[in-house]
């Protein structure tokens, strides 16, 4: 993947957790608070409630934005272990901060909620990683596109993946391909899914190891009440 | 407490990630596999639930050790919580989780139905968890189980609370960390620490209680060695600006 990424845990100090994402030119934060107590009407008795808010970087949230927070919400309860908080609610915050195309958009969404998840600690199944990618009207598959390139493209894609089988959650589609240009296209989603999960490791290795946790420094030998 | 136990750190793991396979239970006691906190074993599988750090102490209880904001109730663990509701017979106490605890007001050393505990609203309470259960309000005592006190019990006018994650709470509240000794050899202040994650501390002006609250706050951000280098000009730059105001 020729894309930068880059990410800033704990960015906000009131938040449970929350994450400064950005994907080449896109870039938002993620923000979670939770488990707390939600409305009334939302809870569920077996399990919690989780609410996506997207906001856009100007202007107020419009149909558009619903349709993305549906597509997120949906896909973060897929790996959120919800039933160990029933009647709960998790709020998820995403504020737009600068993006080119909307498909890119939703990548860095999606990769910003799920570190923004990672550092509030909240309970995982497993995780998911976005990516973005098109067809050309050439036959040429790209991995993380510009947004000129998406525009161009004869189909544009977002594939949400999960890390531990490489399946797909869900997939965001515009334009026609037959199934061996789609397959041709998954496949490289996946290669590219593979850099995003190794990027969430070294971003969380290099957050626990500045604790001085790791190298056995502080293997110390403390009470333990068993009780 | 019980004897100490040697903890070794293993590794950084993330949501989802497999550490060890765990098909049957084994017949041999002796090779029983015990899960702590951000483990769950599904379909004969031990998977990471929580990012962090994969411990192992000596009797193989295996845990995650995981930065954490958010409180969520545990069975037998101390916390401090402000009194949000009286409710008759009992009263709603903040902990930090996503349900108010209760605490009845029986709940107390030498408290009866004639001589009943008095809260008002916003007082501050040291207790332990009775009940702590997903599908339950959780329950706060501020007794033991021979109806004595030991330190528990609403906490004195004049102190500070502040919160810090829940991480940075149990590291203070484990023995042999060097941090609070060395804080305690400068300052002299009484400090009670809740695993919710909020610590409260008195002393003889606000001067040294900020001075504390600062000091504790560097460990959300460095580890304690760096802290307890760090401490000492923390110290003198809030207390210096104490003395000017």
């Amino acid at each position: 993947m020729s894309i930068e990424q880059s990410v800033q845990l704990n960015f906000l100090s009131r938040a449970d957790g929350s994450a400064y994402y950005c994907l080449g030119n896109t870039s938002v934060v993620a923000s979670v608070t939770g488990p707390t107590s939600g409305r009334v009407s939302a809870r569920h008795h077996n399990k919690c409630n989780l609410e996506v808010q997207f906001c856009p970087c100007n202007g107020q949230p419009t149909i558009e934005e619903r349709d993305v927070e549906c597509i997120i919400g949906e896909c973060i309860e897929e790996i959120l272990a919800s039933h160990l908080h029933p009647r709960a609610t998790i709020l998820l915050n995403i504020q737009e901060l600068q993006s080119e195309h909307e498909h890119q958009l939703l990548t860095a969404s999606l990769n910003g909620a799920v570190m923004a998840l990672m550092d509030a600690g909240v309970q995982m199944q497993g995780l998911l990683a976005a990516v973005t990618c098109c067809y050309t009207h050439a036959g040429v598959v790209i991995v993380e596109p510009t947004a000129l390139e998406l525009q161009e493209s004869k189909s544009s894609l977002v594939f949400v993946l999960e890390s531990d089988t490489a399946n797909v959650v869900a997939c965001y589609q515009q334009g026609r391909l037959s199934v061996a240009e789609y397959t041709a296209v998954l496949n490289r989603a996946i290669e590219a899914a593979k850099e995003v999960f190794q990027f969430y490791r070294s971003e969380m290795l290099k957050r626990y190891s500045s604790h001085g946790c790791i190298d056995g420094q502080n293997e110390a030998d403390y009470d333990y009440d068993p009780l | 407490m019980g004897e100490s136990r040697h903890v070794s750190s293993m590794k950084v793991v993330l949501p989802g990630d497999l550490i060890m396979e765990l098909p049957v239970k084994p017949v041999d006691t002796s090779e029983n596999v015990f899960l702590g906190p951000g483990l769950r074993w599904k379909d004969g599988v031990v998977r990471a639930t929580r990012p962090g750090i994969l411990k192992k102490d000596s009797r193989n209880l295996y845990f995650i050790e995981s930065h954490q904001k958010r409180y969520i109730p545990q069975k037998r663990e101390f916390v401090v919580g402000t009194v949000i509701k009286n409710k008759g017979n009992s009263y709603l106490v903040d902990i930090g989780s996503h349900e108010p605890a209760t605490i009845s007001f029986l709940a107390f050393e030498n408290a009866s139905k004639k001589t009943r505990k008095d809260l008002r609203l916003g007082d501050l309470i040291y207790g332990q968890l009775l009940v702590a259960n997903k599908d339950m309000e959780p329950e706060l005592v501020c007794i033991d189980f021979y109806n004595r006190a030991v330190g528990m019990g609403t906490l004195p006018d004049g102190g500070l609370l502040f919160k810090v994650p829940l991480h940075v709470a149990r590291s203070l509240v484990n023995p042999s960390n060097p941090f609070l000794l060395e804080l305690g050899a400068r300052l002299s202040f009484s400090i009670v620490v809740g695993f919710n994650g909020r610590v409260w501390v008195k002393a003889k002006n606000m001067a040294d209680m900020t001075s504390v609250m600062h000091a504790v706050s560097l460990l959300e951000c460095m580890s304690t060695e760096e802290a307890l280098i760090k401490m000492h000009s923390v110290i003198d730059s809030v207390l210096s600006q104490c003395a000017v105001d």
